[in-house]
Protein backbone atom coordinates (compact mmCIF):
# COMPACT_ATOMS: atom_id res chain seq x y z
CA UNK A 1 0.00 0.00 0.00
CA UNK A 2 3.21 2.23 0.98
CA UNK A 3 4.77 1.29 -2.58
CA UNK A 4 1.39 2.47 -4.16
CA UNK A 5 1.72 5.98 -2.17
CA UNK A 6 4.60 6.13 -3.58
CA UNK A 7 4.48 5.43 -6.76
CA UNK A 8 1.79 7.45 -7.32
CA UNK A 9 3.80 10.43 -5.99
CA UNK A 10 1.95 11.41 -2.82
CA UNK A 11 4.44 10.73 -0.54
CA UNK A 12 6.89 13.76 -1.01
CA UNK A 13 6.08 15.22 2.34
CA UNK A 14 6.13 11.99 4.06
CA UNK A 15 3.33 9.19 3.68
CA UNK A 16 0.50 9.61 6.17
CA UNK A 17 -0.61 6.58 7.93
CA UNK A 18 -3.87 7.61 9.60
CA UNK A 19 -5.17 4.34 11.19
CA UNK A 20 -1.79 3.36 12.87
CA UNK A 21 -0.57 4.78 15.58
CA UNK A 22 3.38 5.26 16.08
CA UNK A 23 3.49 2.25 18.60
CA UNK A 24 2.10 0.19 16.62
CA UNK A 25 4.01 0.99 13.26
CA UNK A 26 7.18 0.53 15.39
CA UNK A 27 6.18 -2.82 16.25
CA UNK A 28 5.71 -3.71 12.44
CA UNK A 29 8.62 -2.57 11.02
CA UNK A 30 10.42 -4.40 13.69
CA UNK A 31 8.91 -7.18 12.38
CA UNK A 32 9.19 -6.60 9.02
CA UNK A 33 13.17 -5.92 9.33
CA UNK A 34 13.47 -9.08 10.43
CA UNK A 35 12.03 -10.86 8.15
CA UNK A 36 13.48 -9.03 5.67
CA UNK A 37 17.36 -9.65 7.19
CA UNK A 38 16.31 -13.93 7.00
CA UNK A 39 17.11 -14.90 3.81
CA UNK A 40 13.72 -16.09 2.44
CA UNK A 41 13.01 -19.77 0.87
CA UNK A 42 11.10 -20.09 -1.80
CA UNK A 43 7.33 -19.18 -0.26
CA UNK A 44 5.58 -22.86 -0.26
CA UNK A 45 8.63 -24.67 1.07
CA UNK A 46 7.14 -26.66 4.62
CA UNK A 47 10.47 -25.66 6.13
CA UNK A 48 10.73 -22.86 8.39
CA UNK A 49 13.65 -21.71 9.87
CA UNK A 50 13.22 -22.09 13.91
CA UNK A 51 15.01 -19.33 15.42
CA UNK A 52 12.21 -17.41 13.23
CA UNK A 53 9.21 -19.16 14.43
CA UNK A 54 10.72 -18.47 17.64
CA UNK A 55 11.27 -15.16 17.87
CA UNK A 56 7.27 -14.32 15.68
CA UNK A 57 6.28 -16.33 19.16
CA UNK A 58 7.87 -14.32 21.35
CA UNK A 59 6.76 -11.18 18.70
CA UNK A 60 3.19 -11.88 20.05
CA UNK A 61 3.46 -11.83 23.25
CA UNK A 62 1.60 -8.55 23.73
CA UNK A 63 -1.87 -8.06 25.22
CA UNK A 64 -5.06 -8.05 23.61
CA UNK A 65 -5.21 -4.60 22.62
CA UNK A 66 -1.76 -4.44 20.86
CA UNK A 67 -2.57 -7.86 19.16
CA UNK A 68 -5.73 -6.53 17.59
CA UNK A 69 -3.75 -3.28 16.55
CA UNK A 70 -1.20 -5.19 14.80
CA UNK A 71 -4.19 -7.05 12.82
CA UNK A 72 -5.88 -3.96 11.77
CA UNK A 73 -2.40 -2.76 11.34
CA UNK A 74 -1.04 -5.71 9.32
CA UNK A 75 -4.69 -5.59 7.09
CA UNK A 76 -4.60 -1.82 6.22
CA UNK A 77 -0.58 -2.23 5.36
CA UNK A 78 -1.62 -5.03 3.86
CA UNK A 79 1.47 -7.16 4.81
CA UNK A 80 0.48 -10.78 4.40
CA UNK A 81 2.64 -13.00 6.88
CA UNK A 82 1.77 -10.54 9.50
CA UNK A 83 -1.45 -10.82 9.55
CA UNK A 84 -1.16 -14.49 9.11
CA UNK A 85 0.69 -14.65 12.18
CA UNK A 86 -1.49 -12.41 14.38
CA UNK A 87 -4.84 -14.09 13.27
CA UNK A 88 -3.29 -17.57 13.76
CA UNK A 89 -2.34 -16.21 17.09
CA UNK A 90 -5.92 -15.36 18.16
CA UNK A 91 -7.34 -18.80 16.51
CA UNK A 92 -5.25 -20.35 19.02
CA UNK A 93 -6.51 -18.42 21.85
CA UNK A 94 -10.46 -19.52 20.69
CA UNK A 95 -9.48 -22.91 20.60
CA UNK A 96 -9.72 -25.37 23.43
CA UNK A 97 -12.38 -22.65 24.79
CA UNK A 98 -16.23 -22.78 25.77
CA UNK A 99 -17.84 -20.35 24.01
CA UNK A 100 -18.64 -18.72 27.51
CA UNK A 101 -14.90 -18.85 27.99
CA UNK A 102 -14.46 -16.83 24.51
CA UNK A 103 -16.76 -13.89 25.29
CA UNK A 104 -14.96 -13.82 28.92
CA UNK A 105 -11.81 -14.07 27.40
CA UNK A 106 -12.61 -11.24 24.48
CA UNK A 107 -15.03 -9.50 26.62
CA UNK A 108 -17.90 -9.98 24.24
CA UNK A 109 -21.27 -9.68 25.20
CA UNK A 110 -23.58 -12.43 24.83
CA UNK A 111 -27.04 -11.05 22.82
CA UNK A 112 -29.15 -14.16 22.11
CA UNK A 113 -31.82 -14.54 24.59
CA UNK A 114 -32.05 -17.80 26.62
CA UNK A 115 -34.28 -19.40 24.20
CA UNK A 116 -31.91 -18.41 21.01
CA UNK A 117 -29.05 -19.41 22.90
CA UNK A 118 -30.81 -23.05 23.92
CA UNK A 119 -31.81 -23.20 20.08
CA UNK A 120 -28.14 -22.58 18.70
CA UNK A 121 -26.94 -24.87 20.87
CA UNK A 122 -28.85 -27.87 20.18
CA UNK A 123 -28.82 -27.09 17.11
CA UNK A 124 -25.24 -27.12 16.70
CA UNK A 125 -24.61 -29.90 20.08
CA UNK A 126 -22.93 -32.38 17.66
CA UNK A 127 -19.73 -29.90 16.74
CA UNK A 128 -19.45 -30.45 20.90
CA UNK A 129 -19.35 -33.95 21.21
CA UNK B 1 -12.54 -7.58 19.22
CA UNK B 2 -15.47 -5.43 18.77
CA UNK B 3 -14.16 -3.02 16.67
CA UNK B 4 -12.77 -6.14 14.31
CA UNK B 5 -14.32 -6.19 10.83
CA UNK B 6 -15.87 -9.29 9.48
CA UNK B 7 -13.38 -9.59 7.27
CA UNK B 8 -10.91 -10.05 9.62
CA UNK B 9 -12.92 -11.97 12.27
CA UNK B 10 -13.16 -14.40 9.55
CA UNK B 11 -9.42 -14.53 8.44
CA UNK B 12 -9.12 -15.48 12.42
CA UNK B 13 -11.87 -18.34 12.67
CA UNK B 14 -10.54 -19.63 9.26
CA UNK B 15 -7.48 -20.66 11.25
CA UNK B 16 -8.84 -23.16 13.70
CA UNK B 17 -7.95 -26.57 13.11
CA UNK B 18 -11.68 -28.12 12.49
CA UNK B 19 -15.10 -27.16 11.53
CA UNK B 20 -16.23 -28.49 14.76
CA UNK B 21 -14.31 -25.71 16.74
CA UNK B 22 -15.75 -23.14 14.16
CA UNK B 23 -18.99 -24.69 14.76
CA UNK B 24 -18.88 -24.13 18.68
CA UNK B 25 -18.39 -20.41 18.12
CA UNK B 26 -21.70 -20.03 16.57
CA UNK B 27 -22.81 -19.92 20.26
CA UNK B 28 -20.72 -17.05 21.34
CA UNK B 29 -22.73 -14.18 20.19
CA UNK B 30 -25.36 -13.30 17.08
CA UNK B 31 -22.54 -11.65 14.95
CA UNK B 32 -20.63 -14.63 15.10
CA UNK B 33 -23.00 -16.75 14.41
CA UNK B 34 -24.45 -15.39 11.64
CA UNK B 35 -20.74 -14.67 10.07
CA UNK B 36 -20.08 -18.33 10.07
CA UNK B 37 -23.47 -19.44 8.87
CA UNK B 38 -22.73 -17.69 5.47
CA UNK B 39 -22.15 -19.28 2.59
CA UNK B 40 -19.39 -16.57 2.26
CA UNK B 41 -17.49 -18.03 5.20
CA UNK B 42 -17.92 -21.66 4.56
CA UNK B 43 -16.37 -21.21 1.09
CA UNK B 44 -13.79 -19.03 2.60
CA UNK B 45 -12.77 -21.79 4.85
CA UNK B 46 -13.17 -24.77 2.37
CA UNK B 47 -10.92 -22.39 -0.05
CA UNK B 48 -7.87 -21.86 3.17
CA UNK B 49 -8.04 -25.69 3.97
CA UNK B 50 -7.09 -26.47 0.07
CA UNK B 51 -4.58 -23.51 -0.44
CA UNK B 52 -2.40 -25.26 2.52
CA UNK B 53 -0.85 -28.21 1.94
CA UNK B 54 -0.17 -28.83 5.71
CA UNK B 55 -4.23 -28.66 6.82
CA UNK B 56 -4.77 -31.41 3.87
CA UNK B 57 -2.79 -33.66 6.19
CA UNK B 58 -5.72 -33.14 8.98
CA UNK B 59 -8.55 -34.01 6.05
CA UNK B 60 -6.76 -37.66 5.64
CA UNK B 61 -6.49 -37.92 9.27
CA UNK B 62 -7.95 -41.19 10.16
CA UNK B 63 -10.48 -40.01 12.72
CA UNK B 64 -11.53 -38.38 10.06
CA UNK B 65 -13.53 -41.00 8.40
CA UNK B 66 -15.30 -44.17 9.40
CA UNK B 67 -17.23 -47.14 8.34
CA UNK B 68 -21.00 -48.39 9.08
CA UNK B 69 -21.45 -52.05 9.53
CA UNK B 70 -25.18 -52.81 8.53
CA UNK B 71 -26.83 -56.54 8.93
CA UNK B 72 -28.86 -56.83 6.54
CA UNK B 73 -32.38 -59.41 6.47
CA UNK B 74 -33.96 -59.92 3.38
CA UNK B 75 -36.84 -57.86 2.47
CA UNK B 76 -39.85 -59.12 2.07
CA UNK B 77 -43.10 -57.13 1.70
CA UNK B 78 -45.05 -59.84 3.03
CA UNK B 79 -42.95 -60.68 5.89
CA UNK B 80 -41.62 -57.58 6.85
CA UNK B 81 -39.41 -57.56 9.83
CA UNK B 82 -38.46 -53.80 10.57
CA UNK B 83 -36.75 -53.90 13.88
CA UNK B 84 -33.80 -56.13 12.46
CA UNK B 85 -31.69 -53.76 11.00
CA UNK B 86 -28.60 -52.83 13.08
CA UNK B 87 -25.73 -50.73 13.09
CA UNK B 88 -22.80 -50.52 14.20
CA UNK B 89 -20.08 -48.01 13.85
CA UNK B 90 -16.10 -48.38 13.52
CA UNK B 91 -14.17 -44.70 13.53
CA UNK B 92 -11.14 -45.10 11.42
CA UNK B 93 -8.73 -44.63 14.45
CA UNK B 94 -9.75 -48.07 15.43
CA UNK B 95 -12.11 -46.56 18.17
CA UNK B 96 -15.50 -49.16 17.77
CA UNK B 97 -18.26 -48.02 18.84
CA UNK B 98 -21.41 -49.71 18.34
CA UNK B 99 -24.56 -47.83 18.17
CA UNK B 100 -27.66 -48.71 17.46
CA UNK B 101 -29.54 -45.27 18.24
CA UNK B 102 -26.94 -43.62 15.55
CA UNK B 103 -29.70 -42.70 13.09
CA UNK B 104 -32.41 -42.06 15.89
CA UNK B 105 -32.39 -38.45 15.00
CA UNK B 106 -34.46 -39.51 12.15
CA UNK B 107 -38.62 -40.42 12.90
CA UNK B 108 -38.67 -43.45 11.47
CA UNK B 109 -36.33 -47.05 11.74
CA UNK B 110 -34.60 -47.02 8.83
CA UNK B 111 -32.07 -49.06 6.41
CA UNK B 112 -28.75 -47.22 4.92
CA UNK B 113 -28.91 -48.09 0.94
CA UNK B 114 -25.81 -46.12 -0.07
CA UNK B 115 -23.07 -43.54 0.73
CA UNK B 116 -21.22 -41.18 -0.65
CA UNK B 117 -18.59 -38.68 1.08
CA UNK B 118 -20.12 -37.86 4.40
CA UNK B 119 -23.92 -38.19 3.28
CA UNK B 120 -26.11 -41.31 3.30
CA UNK B 121 -28.98 -42.22 1.53
CA UNK B 122 -31.59 -44.16 3.62
CA UNK B 123 -35.07 -45.46 3.08
CA UNK B 124 -37.67 -47.48 4.98
CA UNK B 125 -37.54 -51.04 5.63
CA UNK B 126 -39.26 -53.13 2.57
CA UNK B 127 -40.25 -49.55 1.00
CA UNK B 128 -38.68 -48.85 -2.34
CA UNK B 129 -39.90 -45.66 -2.68
CA UNK B 130 -39.30 -43.35 -0.43
CA UNK B 131 -35.27 -42.26 0.51
CA UNK B 132 -33.71 -39.30 2.49
CA UNK B 133 -30.75 -37.58 2.09
CA UNK B 134 -28.81 -37.48 6.00
CA UNK B 135 -25.46 -36.18 7.35
CA UNK B 136 -25.33 -38.40 10.41
CA UNK B 137 -23.12 -36.14 12.08
CA UNK B 138 -24.75 -32.94 12.04
CA UNK B 139 -28.30 -34.87 11.98
CA UNK B 140 -29.67 -33.16 9.38
CA UNK B 141 -31.92 -34.96 6.59
CA UNK B 142 -34.04 -34.32 3.81
CA UNK B 143 -36.53 -36.39 1.88
CA UNK B 144 -36.96 -37.10 -1.25
CA UNK B 145 -40.02 -36.77 -3.76
CA UNK B 146 -41.39 -40.37 -3.77
CA UNK B 147 -39.59 -42.73 -6.83
CA UNK B 148 -41.79 -44.44 -9.08
CA UNK B 149 -43.37 -47.21 -6.87
CA UNK B 150 -43.57 -49.67 -9.21
CA UNK B 151 -39.46 -50.12 -9.77
CA UNK B 152 -39.51 -53.64 -7.86
CA UNK B 153 -41.27 -55.96 -5.58
CA UNK B 154 -38.38 -57.95 -4.81
CA UNK B 155 -35.07 -56.03 -3.93
CA UNK B 156 -33.14 -52.88 -4.79
CA UNK B 157 -30.01 -51.82 -4.98
CA UNK B 158 -28.97 -48.21 -4.69
CA UNK B 159 -26.09 -45.71 -5.56
CA UNK B 160 -25.18 -41.87 -4.37
CA UNK B 161 -23.25 -39.58 -6.42
CA UNK B 162 -22.39 -36.44 -5.35
CA UNK B 163 -20.67 -33.52 -6.94
CA UNK B 164 -19.37 -30.12 -5.54
CA UNK B 165 -19.85 -27.02 -7.21
CA UNK B 166 -16.76 -25.57 -8.25
CA UNK B 167 -15.35 -22.68 -5.94
CA UNK B 168 -15.54 -19.26 -7.10
CA UNK B 169 -12.39 -18.02 -5.47
CA UNK B 170 -10.26 -20.29 -7.92
CA UNK B 171 -9.84 -23.09 -10.88
CA UNK B 172 -10.21 -26.64 -9.90
CA UNK B 173 -10.92 -26.00 -6.44
CA UNK B 174 -14.02 -27.22 -5.24
CA UNK B 175 -16.69 -26.23 -2.52
CA UNK B 176 -18.30 -29.17 -0.35
CA UNK B 177 -21.13 -27.28 0.89
CA UNK B 178 -22.85 -26.18 -2.63
CA UNK B 179 -23.30 -29.46 -4.28
CA UNK B 180 -25.42 -31.18 -6.66
CA UNK B 181 -26.30 -34.98 -6.58
CA UNK B 182 -28.01 -38.05 -7.86
CA UNK B 183 -29.31 -41.27 -6.53
CA UNK B 184 -29.57 -44.41 -8.41
CA UNK B 185 -31.73 -46.95 -7.46
CA UNK B 186 -31.60 -50.48 -9.47
CA UNK B 187 -34.71 -52.74 -9.00
CA UNK B 188 -34.46 -56.61 -9.33
CA UNK B 189 -37.57 -57.39 -10.31
CA UNK B 190 -37.08 -61.52 -11.30
CA UNK B 191 -35.20 -63.88 -9.60
CA UNK B 192 -34.75 -67.40 -11.39
CA UNK B 193 -35.63 -65.65 -14.85
CA UNK B 194 -34.05 -66.17 -18.11
CA UNK B 195 -30.31 -64.64 -19.35
CA UNK B 196 -32.68 -61.68 -20.60
CA UNK B 197 -33.15 -59.66 -18.05
CA UNK B 198 -31.71 -56.62 -16.71
CA UNK B 199 -32.20 -54.00 -13.99
CA UNK B 200 -34.59 -51.60 -14.05
CA UNK B 201 -33.29 -48.18 -12.82
CA UNK B 202 -34.42 -44.71 -12.44
CA UNK B 203 -32.17 -41.96 -11.09
CA UNK B 204 -33.21 -39.08 -8.96
CA UNK B 205 -31.07 -35.56 -10.03
CA UNK B 206 -30.73 -33.08 -7.08
CA UNK B 207 -31.14 -30.01 -9.96
CA UNK B 208 -34.09 -30.96 -11.54
CA UNK B 209 -35.60 -32.62 -8.20
CA UNK B 210 -37.51 -35.16 -10.28
CA UNK B 211 -36.76 -39.17 -10.80
CA UNK B 212 -36.24 -40.64 -14.10
CA UNK B 213 -38.59 -43.15 -16.08
CA UNK B 214 -38.10 -46.30 -15.58
CA UNK B 215 -35.51 -47.77 -17.62
CA UNK B 216 -33.78 -50.83 -18.61
CA UNK B 217 -30.25 -50.53 -17.42
CA UNK B 218 -28.20 -52.47 -19.67
CA UNK B 219 -24.79 -53.68 -18.08
CA UNK B 220 -21.44 -53.07 -20.23
CA UNK B 221 -20.16 -55.62 -22.65
CA UNK B 222 -19.19 -58.41 -22.01
CA UNK B 223 -21.40 -58.30 -19.19
CA UNK B 224 -24.62 -60.16 -20.85
CA UNK B 225 -27.19 -60.01 -17.49
CA UNK B 226 -27.19 -59.49 -14.09
CA UNK B 227 -28.54 -62.47 -13.39
CA UNK B 228 -26.90 -64.82 -11.26
CA UNK B 229 -27.44 -67.22 -9.10
CA UNK B 230 -25.08 -66.15 -7.08
CA UNK B 231 -25.88 -62.74 -7.08
CA UNK B 232 -29.02 -63.75 -5.80
CA UNK B 233 -28.46 -66.24 -3.44
CA UNK B 234 -25.99 -63.58 -1.70
CA UNK B 235 -29.60 -61.38 -1.49
CA UNK B 236 -28.04 -58.90 -4.44
CA UNK B 237 -26.25 -57.16 -1.58
CA UNK B 238 -23.75 -56.67 -3.33
CA UNK B 239 -22.05 -53.03 -2.44
CA UNK B 240 -22.28 -50.12 -4.59
CA UNK B 241 -19.44 -48.21 -3.74
CA UNK B 242 -19.05 -44.53 -4.36
CA UNK B 243 -15.70 -43.25 -5.29
CA UNK B 244 -14.84 -39.92 -7.13
CA UNK B 245 -18.13 -39.01 -8.33
CA UNK B 246 -18.60 -42.86 -10.15
CA UNK B 247 -20.46 -45.81 -8.80
CA UNK B 248 -19.15 -49.04 -9.11
CA UNK B 249 -20.33 -52.58 -8.32
CA UNK B 250 -18.83 -55.96 -8.74
CA UNK B 251 -20.98 -57.71 -11.56
CA UNK B 252 -21.29 -61.51 -12.80
CA UNK B 253 -23.27 -63.16 -15.39
CA UNK B 254 -21.78 -66.63 -14.98
CA UNK B 255 -23.00 -68.36 -11.85
CA UNK B 256 -21.06 -68.04 -8.66
CA UNK B 257 -18.05 -66.18 -10.28
CA UNK B 258 -17.46 -62.34 -10.78
CA UNK B 259 -16.48 -60.62 -13.55
CA UNK B 260 -15.65 -57.61 -13.38
CA UNK B 261 -16.58 -54.13 -12.16
CA UNK B 262 -19.09 -51.86 -13.38
CA UNK B 263 -18.05 -48.00 -13.34
CA UNK B 264 -21.35 -46.08 -14.28
CA UNK B 265 -21.06 -42.15 -14.25
CA UNK B 266 -24.32 -40.64 -13.82
CA UNK B 267 -23.11 -36.85 -14.18
CA UNK B 268 -21.23 -37.28 -17.50
CA UNK B 269 -22.69 -36.32 -21.04
CA UNK B 270 -20.00 -38.13 -22.62
CA UNK B 271 -21.50 -41.28 -24.00
CA UNK B 272 -18.40 -43.32 -23.37
CA UNK B 273 -17.88 -42.68 -20.00
CA UNK B 274 -21.78 -43.57 -18.77
CA UNK B 275 -20.59 -47.09 -18.22
CA UNK B 276 -18.10 -49.07 -18.38
CA UNK B 277 -16.13 -52.08 -17.50
CA UNK B 278 -13.43 -52.98 -15.86
CA UNK B 279 -11.68 -56.08 -15.79
CA UNK B 280 -10.06 -57.78 -12.78
CA UNK B 281 -7.04 -57.79 -11.94
CA UNK B 282 -6.99 -61.58 -11.82
CA UNK B 283 -7.73 -64.37 -13.34
CA UNK B 284 -9.92 -66.25 -12.13
CA UNK B 285 -7.90 -69.39 -12.91
CA UNK B 286 -9.02 -72.76 -10.60
CA UNK B 287 -5.31 -74.26 -11.48
CA UNK B 288 -4.22 -70.57 -10.14
CA UNK B 289 -4.06 -68.88 -6.73
CA UNK B 290 -8.32 -68.97 -6.70
CA UNK B 291 -9.33 -71.94 -5.57
CA UNK B 292 -12.67 -71.82 -6.86
CA UNK B 293 -14.76 -69.08 -7.59
CA UNK B 294 -17.79 -69.16 -5.23
CA UNK B 295 -15.01 -68.63 -2.61
CA UNK B 296 -13.54 -65.39 -5.06
CA UNK B 297 -17.69 -64.13 -4.62
CA UNK B 298 -16.68 -63.48 -0.97
CA UNK B 299 -12.63 -62.55 -0.97
CA UNK B 300 -13.07 -59.86 -2.70
CA UNK B 301 -13.79 -56.04 -1.44
CA UNK B 302 -13.77 -52.83 -3.07
CA UNK B 303 -12.44 -49.57 -1.40
CA UNK B 304 -12.30 -45.91 -2.15
CA UNK B 305 -8.63 -44.98 -1.06
CA UNK B 306 -8.52 -40.83 -0.78
CA UNK B 307 -10.23 -40.64 -4.59
CA UNK B 308 -9.21 -43.92 -5.93
CA UNK B 309 -10.76 -47.33 -6.46
CA UNK B 310 -9.06 -50.30 -4.72
CA UNK B 311 -9.96 -53.48 -4.89
CA UNK B 312 -8.51 -56.63 -2.33
CA UNK B 313 -8.13 -60.23 -2.93
CA UNK B 314 -8.14 -63.21 -0.33
CA UNK B 315 -6.17 -65.93 -2.38
CA UNK B 316 -5.19 -69.43 -0.50
CA UNK B 317 -2.54 -71.34 -2.07
CA UNK B 318 -1.99 -74.68 -0.82
CA UNK B 319 -2.87 -73.81 2.97
CA UNK B 320 -1.29 -69.99 2.47
CA UNK B 321 -3.08 -67.29 2.95
CA UNK B 322 -2.41 -64.17 1.15
CA UNK B 323 -3.95 -60.67 0.46
CA UNK B 324 -3.51 -58.51 -2.29
CA UNK B 325 -4.65 -54.78 -3.41
CA UNK B 326 -4.54 -53.27 -5.69
CA UNK B 327 -5.77 -49.66 -7.18
CA UNK B 328 -7.28 -48.34 -10.64
CA UNK B 329 -4.90 -46.23 -12.28
CA UNK B 330 -7.01 -45.83 -15.76
CA UNK B 331 -10.46 -47.14 -16.58
CA UNK B 332 -10.20 -47.17 -19.85
CA UNK B 333 -7.28 -49.71 -20.35
CA UNK B 334 -6.71 -53.14 -20.95
CA UNK B 335 -6.35 -55.35 -17.17
CA UNK B 336 -3.10 -55.21 -17.05
CA UNK B 337 -2.54 -51.78 -17.49
CA UNK B 338 -5.15 -50.10 -15.83
CA UNK B 339 -4.44 -51.85 -12.36
CA UNK B 340 -1.04 -51.50 -10.21
CA UNK B 341 -0.65 -54.03 -7.23
CA UNK B 342 -0.20 -51.64 -3.95
CA UNK B 343 0.16 -54.24 -1.00
CA UNK B 344 0.94 -58.31 -1.69
CA UNK B 345 1.13 -59.67 1.89
CA UNK B 346 0.92 -63.11 3.49
CA UNK B 347 -1.35 -63.68 5.90
CA UNK B 348 -0.24 -65.06 8.95
CA UNK B 349 -3.39 -66.77 9.97
CA UNK B 350 -4.05 -70.37 11.05
CA UNK B 351 -7.57 -71.05 9.60
CA UNK B 352 -7.71 -68.79 5.87
CA UNK B 353 -10.69 -70.25 5.10
CA UNK B 354 -12.76 -68.09 8.35
CA UNK B 355 -10.70 -64.88 7.13
CA UNK B 356 -13.10 -62.71 4.78
CA UNK B 357 -11.71 -59.07 3.49
CA UNK B 358 -14.66 -56.56 4.60
CA UNK B 359 -13.16 -53.19 3.55
CA UNK B 360 -10.15 -50.86 3.22
CA UNK B 361 -9.31 -48.02 5.27
CA UNK B 362 -10.49 -45.00 3.26
CA UNK B 363 -7.41 -42.76 4.42
CA UNK B 364 -4.25 -45.34 6.16
CA UNK B 365 -3.28 -46.94 2.97
CA UNK B 366 -2.04 -50.52 4.30
CA UNK B 367 -5.09 -50.98 6.50
CA UNK B 368 -7.66 -53.58 5.78
CA UNK B 369 -10.78 -54.88 7.98
CA UNK B 370 -10.97 -58.77 8.02
CA UNK B 371 -13.92 -60.81 9.26
CA UNK B 372 -13.08 -63.96 11.14
CA UNK B 373 -15.57 -65.70 12.51
CA UNK B 374 -17.94 -63.29 14.39
CA UNK B 375 -15.08 -60.54 14.96
CA UNK B 376 -13.79 -57.47 13.15
CA UNK B 377 -10.03 -57.27 12.63
CA UNK B 378 -7.74 -54.52 12.28
CA UNK B 379 -4.89 -55.60 9.76
CA UNK B 380 -2.36 -53.87 9.35
CA UNK B 381 -0.74 -55.18 6.04
CA UNK B 382 3.00 -53.97 6.04
CA UNK B 383 3.59 -54.96 9.88
CA UNK B 384 1.55 -57.86 9.86
CA UNK B 385 0.06 -57.39 12.79
CA UNK B 386 -3.52 -57.91 13.78
CA UNK B 387 -5.94 -55.95 16.46
CA UNK B 388 -9.43 -57.76 17.34
CA UNK B 389 -11.68 -54.43 17.18
CA UNK B 390 -14.92 -55.74 17.99
CA UNK B 391 -17.31 -58.51 17.97
CA UNK B 392 -20.40 -58.44 15.64
CA UNK B 393 -23.24 -58.79 18.02
CA UNK B 394 -24.81 -60.98 15.71
CA UNK B 395 -23.93 -64.06 14.07
CA UNK B 396 -22.65 -63.65 10.51
CA UNK B 397 -21.81 -66.59 8.36
CA UNK B 398 -21.25 -65.48 4.65
CA UNK B 399 -20.25 -61.61 4.88
CA UNK B 400 -21.12 -60.35 1.44
CA UNK B 401 -24.39 -61.65 1.80
CA UNK B 402 -25.22 -60.31 5.60
CA UNK B 403 -23.23 -57.13 5.86
CA UNK B 404 -23.13 -54.18 4.23
CA UNK B 405 -20.40 -51.83 4.39
CA UNK B 406 -20.44 -47.57 3.93
CA UNK B 407 -17.62 -45.63 4.24
CA UNK B 408 -18.29 -41.96 5.44
CA UNK B 409 -15.03 -39.66 4.75
CA UNK B 410 -15.45 -35.66 6.26
CA UNK B 411 -13.96 -33.45 4.67
CA UNK B 412 -12.75 -29.99 5.36
CA UNK B 413 -16.43 -28.77 6.13
CA UNK B 414 -19.29 -30.74 6.90
CA UNK B 415 -22.00 -31.57 4.48
CA UNK B 416 -24.77 -29.64 4.77
CA UNK B 417 -27.82 -31.00 4.08
CA UNK B 418 -29.79 -29.40 2.34
CA UNK B 419 -27.12 -28.02 0.40
CA UNK B 420 -26.52 -24.30 0.58
CA UNK B 421 -27.84 -22.20 -1.82
CA UNK B 422 -25.95 -20.60 -4.78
Amino acid sequence: MIKHMIEDNCADNGIPLPNVTSKILSKVIEYCKKHVETPKLDERATFVDDELKAWDADFVKVDQATLFDLILAANYLNIKSLLDLTCQTVADMIKGKTPKEIRKTFNIKNDFTLEEEDEVCRENQWAFE
Amino acid sequence: MSNIIDHLLSEILIRLPNCRDVVQCKSVCKRWCSLISSPEFIRTFIHHRHQHRHWQSLVSDSHLSMLLFQRHRFENKITSMPNNFQFCQVFGDKRKNFRESFLNFLPWDVIIRASADDLLLVSKPCNFSDFYICNPVTRKWVALPQAPPSITKLFIRCGLVRLPYNCNKQEKCTNNAQYRYKVVVFGYYSSFCAFSNWPRATIFCSETTQWSKLVDFQLPHPLKSWTSIGVFAFGGLIQILTCNGILHWLESSELFCWEGIVAFDPFTDVVEKRCRFVALPFDIDPENEILSAFISMTSICLGNFQGRLRLCLKCEVGGRCGLKVWELREYDQTAETSWSLVHNVALEIRFPSMIFPLALHPSISNVVFLLCRNELIWYNMSEGKSEKLAKFPFNIEKPSARLSIFPLMHSSWHTPVPALPL
